[in-house]
């Protein structure tokens, strides 16, 4: 027997959601106790943290990348100096940290995901113990669920690709030394084209007059 | 028509003409001015002539004459001017003869009105009149032999002053000295005058004339404060107020409109300062200039005059020192104008002579604004300019190159001064760059200031200038080192600057880049170029681009390895890693770098293993806590460690960090098995005890209690602290399941193995309850005997009971003694048990007491009676729910007995007659009180059930309302485990409970499967932490059953009567069920009376 009450709140819900989804609940709802508007907050706050980490990481992938380029450039100067087995480690290690800041990219992205598919279905469950609003749990519990073992696998692939960075950094800087301690440019890393002449001066010097 | 043509054409001429330009009308020359004056002052002439031939006899005719004289007199200067004009001011003595004749002519008209009017009040000034025309007319001896008549017969006059004055000065044209310092000193004399200011001024100046310098001084001084004075009693500069003497003095055309004197403009106070100056600079030391200066001058422009003055006067006198302080003030103050370029050529000479370095900045910021005022002066030509600009660059380069030069001379200077020349120094070379910023030697200059600047510690700027000179430095040996400097001087900079200087600390780091690769370009010695390529990474670092440090210095250390950069290097690339929180790659790297063909060298190997493992730790930790978040049920990176770390410190770390995740995930199987895996592969960790404990808590928290058994005997072997605490925790789960033997060996060693007195003694109360429920006096004696030296109340009140079961009553009262003594600290219960086991001692006596026919023996026996009553009642009043029904079921019994001895007395045979009456009728009286009482104690004592919800085994005896010929204090014994309670389901509960062990609707459901498992201990465990924890009637009732069933019979009714309060009519009707299986049928047909129907639906009994 289904209570007149509840079938109007689920009418209600989905009328206001639309297609059975979820309503977010304010956190200033008068309707829900301190307790879950504290469970409420707390989901947008992991909302926030997670946009705010993708955010992060797209800037560091910015920084990465930029680094990268330099990266290859220095590779190429190394290559042109002779060292092309060094470089082409170097290339390799430049691949390297490409591949992991992408992944970091996308770990973020994850997180996201689950921070909002944990907020849907923290907001449903709530609603529902307050009889604000019915929802059907599974699907969103399943999401929740789905979202957290695809983030699981990101975090393991992102270490995994870290890790995999640094042995190719590790080779790449052994056959440098190599290189270098067999006679190789030691300026090659240092310096762009440009600056491997001696720069002349914008002014020539007089000699000072004696007083 | 054409009759308008005409017109028109008119009309348009006339306004074309209008239209044309007009010629401009400028000013009249002077000397058609001073005609159109003479015109008018004739005019004038003529005007008062006409007054005076129509006033004869008038009063006011002799002002009728001096106007007319003055007009005249007026007439004659403008004659002279007009001449004067004429000859283009080629000479003051000039002949013109309308001059003499109108002079004469008013010196006559004076005369004729001394003669005419020798009482007029206008003599004074005719006689001073007089004097001035006789001196313009060159009649000298006529004009002293006038204005002496005029001092001598008008002393007062306001006219005599000035009549001095003008004698003064002849004297003092004349170099008659001493004859003008009379005239002179006549006017100071005669107190605060317009002129006295003036004549002070003069003698300063006959003092001058005298060389004497310090009088000369004094009078000018006083000159200034006279004239001051005489300004502030004026108020003003002009005379506000119009008395007799400035009547006088207007008249005389001495005071015009405005105040100023007719004896020039001169300012008495700006000209005694300036002129001062000549005596101040041989009289007064230099160091007081200024300051004098500042108090004396009464406006700037007398205080710029002045110090012109003193400047000069300075220079002539080859005063450096006083020069400096004069050109600086002059250059700081004075107005911009070519005499300022003076100023500055004089400052460089006196700095120069003087060798004072000591304001070098400031002093060649002042010669350098002076000259970059005056070239961009717009009337400046380009020659002019640049002859300029020539001139002070080599004045300012001479003068800071010397200071500098002398600094370097001077080893010997105290630290904080030299700082402050050396700082001086580098303001005046930054000054000579800001004035000549094309300068030929800029890069000498650039880098002297460097060079300086360095010294000062100022090595950001430093660093910066030596930049700077490099950039124009054409010579590359030389141009390398400049840069090179540069980057040390950067390097130092980002060693000193905080974190407050985020600006320069950009700044640096970008220039340190820029120098550092120009550099590089150079052939650079090796030792150099790893400190370039260590100072460029660093700045990376420093500004937290850790991922590009990391190139640059892993490139250092590649490059240069085994070097002390290359140490530098590795440090700072674990640091950036560890500041990252990148754990992973602190470990990676750091292993890469202890690994062979690392640049690292063996005493940084051991370093690096030790940060390693730090970093390890700190990863274990922040993974540990993640792993104990909401997203915590991954721990594969925990097990990794595990693995990995195996029989380390930090795989036992990560053991005890994986224990502590299951723990706050609730996942209790894997909590066992991390925790056996723990104890096994780490036997020795501090944390096994700690380990076990919570292994066992868990254990109990989901009703594992064969484990919790197992872990207790572990932590108690582990850790022989808690052994004690422990083997009673075991016991009481012993007692749970009936294993009464179990219970009892756990509680001996536990009291065996206890220490401290208060372990002792809570383990031997645990021993004394089960002694007692058990029922074995023998057995209690046995055991609780030895332990009667501990002085616990509650094994001496039990031990009491055993021995007064035993018939020992001098032993009871000895134990029993100790529970009741005045300094016993006993509780509610032991009271209770000892007042109820005196009480049984003295039932002892009084039942096997013969009374003997005579007085004293049945009085004694009445006594005893009432003690035994008495020791019942205290008893009973101590709210035992055992011995509070027992001591009042005994009293019915005890009551009962001694009415039917009473009943069998009679009077004694010494007892006669009346008194024989009497007595019987006294002892009829006693046995029927004695009957009574034994039948309400008996009804208080069944009453207990209804009133207090207490069906112990006294209770139950009383329900039955059977007397209790032997002590009824007995105890329910548990029946045996006959079953244990297994399936999928329970297991699954259990592991909820682990998560949560205080889940209502788990325990319920846990407790049912039980139940229906026959396992009825462990479902009476089950409800009775469900009702502990929140649980209604229905938990109640089915915690009755439970208890009921496991042969908990007092706990089961009390159950069920709980429930039977909550309103659980299954509750009732089990209380019932319950009383009537136990024999008491008439009881249980009370419970219906006691209770209303009840509500609600629950399991039957």
């Amino acid at each position: 027997m289904i209570q007149p009450r509840a079938l109007a709140v689920w009418l209600l819900a989905f009328l206001v959601t639309g297609c059975g989804g979820v309503s977010l609940l304010s956190i200033y709802d008068g309707r829900l106790p301190i307790e879950s508007q504290r469970w409420i907050a707390d989901s947008e706050d992991a909302v926030s943290v997670a946009s705010a980490a993708l955010q992060e990481a797209q800037a560091s992938r910015r920084r990465a990348l930029k680094l990268v380029q330099e990266l290859r450039g220095q590779a190429k100067r190394i290559s042109d100096a002779g060292g092309a087995q060094a470089a082409s480690k170097m290339e390799f290690m430049a691949e390297t940290r490409v591949a992991y800041v992408q992944l970091t990219i996308r770990q973020a992205e994850k997180e996201l995901d689950l921070a909002r598919a944990k907020q849907l279905l923290i907001n449903a469950t709530t609603a529902m113990r307050h009889d604000i609003a019915v929802y059907d749990l599974a699907p969103l519990t399943q999401s929740v669920d789905r979202q957290r073992q695809e983030a699981t696998d990101l975090r393991r692939a992102v270490l995994k690709a870290s890790l995999a960075a640094h042995r190719a950094a590790g080779k790449a800087w052994q056959v440098y030394a190599g290189w270098i301690r067999g006679g190789g440019d030691n300026k090659a890393f240092w310096l762009l084209e440009g600056e491997r002449k001696v720069a002349p001066p914008q002014q020539s010097a007089k000699p000072a007059p004696s007083t | 028509m054409h009759r308008l043509i005409a017109p028109t054409l008119a009309l348009l001429l006339l306004a074309g003409s209008c239209a044309t330009n007009q010629t401009k009308v400028g000013d009249p020359a002077y000397i058609e001015r001073l005609r159109i004056r003479i015109t008018k002052v004739r005019n004038a002439i003529q005007e008062t002539r006409r007054a005076i031939a129509l006033s004869n006899g008038a009063d006011y005719l002799p002002e009728l004459y001096v106007r007319l004289a003055e007009l005249q007199s007026e007439e004659a200067r403008y004659h002279y001017q007009v001449a004067y004009e004429r000859e283009q001011r080629a000479s003051a003595v000039l002949h013109a003869p309308q001059v003499r004749f109108l002079k004469e002519e008013s010196i006559k008209i004076y005369n004729m009105v001394i003669d005419r009017y020798p009482a007029s009040k206008l003599r004074p000034r005719v006689l001073f009149n007089i004097g001035h025309e006789l001196r313009e007319l060159g009649r000298y001896d006529d004009m002293l032999k006038t204005l002496e008549r005029l001092t001598r017969e008008h002393p007062d006059s306001a006219l005599t002053p000035e009549a001095l004055l003008v004698l003064g000065d002849y004297w003092y044209d004349k170099g008659e000295l001493d004859k003008s310092e009379v005239f002179y000193n006549k006017i100071v004399k005669s107190g605060l005058r317009r002129v006295s200011g003036l004549a002070l001024y003069k003698l300063g100046w006959v003092w001058v004339n005298r060389t004497s310098c310090k009088n000369a001084l004094s009078s000018f001084e006083k000159a200034i404060k006279a004239s001051t004075d005489y300004l502030a009693r004026a108020q003003g500069p002009s005379l506000a107020v119009e008395d007799d003497t400035t009547r006088q003095l207007k008249g005389a055309g001495l005071v015009e409109k405005g105040g100023t004197s007719q004896n020039g403009d001169i300012d008495v106070r700006r000209e005694a300062l300036v002129d001062a100056m000549y005596c101040f600079a041989r009289e007064k030391p230099w160091k007081t200039s200024i300051r004098y200066l500042r108090k004396k001058a009464y406006n700037r422009a007398t205080y710029i005059a002045a110090l012109e003055r003193l400047a000069a006067r300075y220079a002539v006198l080859n005063e450096a020192r006083g020069s400096i302080v004069t050109t600086r003030e002059l250059l700081h103050l004075a107005p911009t104008d070519p005499d300022r370029l003076d100023d500055a050529r004089l400052l460089y000479g006196a700095i120069k002579r003087a060798k004072d370095w000591s304001q070098i900045g400031a002093d060649v910021t002042l010669i350098t604004d002076a000259m970059k005022r005056q070239v961009n002066r717009v009337e400046t030509t380009t020659e002019m300019r640049d002859l300029t600009i020539k001139e002070f660059e080599q004045y300012t380069r001479d003068l800071v190159t010397r200071a500098q030069a002398a600094l370097n001379k001077a080893t010997s200077k105290k630290k904080k001064a030299r700082l402050a020349v050396a700082r001086s120094i580098a303001n005046g070379y930054a000054a000579y760059l800001d004035a000549f910023p094309n300068s030929a030697a800029k890069i000498d200059v650039l880098l002297n200031l460097a060079d300086v600047l360095s010294e000062v510690g100022d090595v950001m700027n430093a660093g910066l200038r030596y930049a700077e000179a490099s950039d124009l430095i054409g010579d590359p040996k030389r141009r390398e080192g400049s840069l090179y400097d540069s980057v040390v001087q950067f390097q130092k900079s980002l060693s000193i600057l905080t974190e407050r200087d985020r600006v320069e600390r950009v700044v640096v780091r970008a220039a340190l880049r820029r120098s550092g690769r120009l550099l590089l370009a150079y052939p650079l010695a090796p030792d150099k170029a790893r400190n370039v390529k260590l100072a460029i990474a660093q700045t990376h670092y420093d500004e937290g681009d850790f991922n590009t440090a990391v190139q640059r210095l892993s490139a250092v250390a590649y490059e240069y390895p085994k070097t002390k950069e290359a140490t530098a290097a590795i440090h700072l690339i674990l640091d950036a890693y560890n500041v990252l929180n990148d754990y992973d790659a602190l470990d990676a790297v750091g292993r890469r770098f202890m690994s062979a063909g690392s640049p690292a060298d063996d005493t940084l190997k051991g370093e690096i293993k030790k940060i390693v493992a730090a970093a390890n730790r700190r990863k274990l930790d922040e993974v540990s806590l993640s792993a104990a978040g909401d997203e915590g049920g991954d721990t594969t990176e925990l097990d990794n460690f595990i693995k990995r770390y195996e029989g380390t410190s930090l795989g036992e770390r990560a053991l005890v960090n994986a224990f502590v995740a299951a723990r706050a995930q609730g996942d209790a199987k894997r909590l066992f098995e991390l925790g056996q895996e723990l104890i096994q592969k780490y036997p020795k960790s501090e944390q096994a005890a700690g380990i076990i404990a919570t292994l066992a808590k868990t254990a109990m928290a989901t009703f594992d209690y064969d484990k919790a058994l197992k872990l207790y005997a572990q932590a108690a072997k582990a850790n022989p602290d808690q052994a004690v605490q422990l083997l009673v925790s075991a016991g009481e789960i012993h007692e749970q399941f009936a294993s009464d033997d179990r219970a009892l060996r756990s509680y001996q060693r536990a009291v065996r193995l206890a220490k401290q007195p208060q372990a002792k003694s809570k383990a031997a109360a645990k021993l004394a309850e089960m002694t007692e429920r058990l029922g074995d006096d023998d057995r209690t004696i046995a055991i609780l005997g030895p332990l009667k030296g501990l002085g616990n109340s509650e094994v001496l009140a039990r031990l009491g009971m055993a021995y007064i079961h035993k018939g020992q009553a001098e032993e009871a009262e000895e134990a029993l003694g100790g529970v009741l003594g005045e300094t016993a600290e006993a509780s509610e219960e032991a009271k209770a048990r000892a007042q109820y086991g005196t009480a049984e001692a003295l039932t002892i006596v009084l039942l096997s007491y013969t009374v003997e026919k005579n007085l004293d023996s049945i009085q004694e026996y009445l006594t005893l009676l009432e003690v035994t009553e008495q020791g019942y009642l205290n008893a009973a009043r101590q709210g035992s729910p055992v011995y509070t029904p027992a001591a009042l079921a005994r009293l019915a019994y005890v009551s009962d007995r001694v009415s039917n001895v009473l009943k069998g007395l009679s009077a004694p045979p010494d007892v006669t007659g009346a008194d024989a009456k009497a007595f019987d009728k006294g002892l009829a009286r006693r046995v029927k009180g004695l009957q009574q009482t034994a039948k309400e104690a008996l009804k208080a004592c069944a009453a207990q059930a209804w009133t207090n919800k207490v069906f112990t085994a006294p209770v139950r005896a009383c329900l039955r309302g059977r007397l209790p010929a032997a002590d009824p204090a007995t105890y329910d014994r548990m029946k045996r485990r006959s079953s244990v309670g297994k399936s999928p389901r329970i297991d699954a509960l259990r592991g909820k409970l682990a998560k949560n062990a205080k889940a209502l609707g788990t325990l319920k459901e846990l407790g049912e499967l039980y139940l229906n498992a026959g396992d009825h201990h462990m479902a009476r465990l089950v409800f009775a932490r469900a009702v502990q924890n929140g649980g209604g009637p229905e938990e109640l009732n089915m915690l009755g059953i439970a208890s009921f069933k496991a042969g908990d019979v007092t706990g089961g009714l009390d159950a069920f009567a709980q429930a039977a309060d909550g309103g659980l009519e299954m509750g009732r009707k089990n209380l019932a069920s319950a009383l009537s299986k136990l024999g008491l049928a008439s009881a249980s047909k009370t419970v219906f009376q006691k209770w209303p129907k009840g509500k609600g639906a629950g399991r039957s009994l």
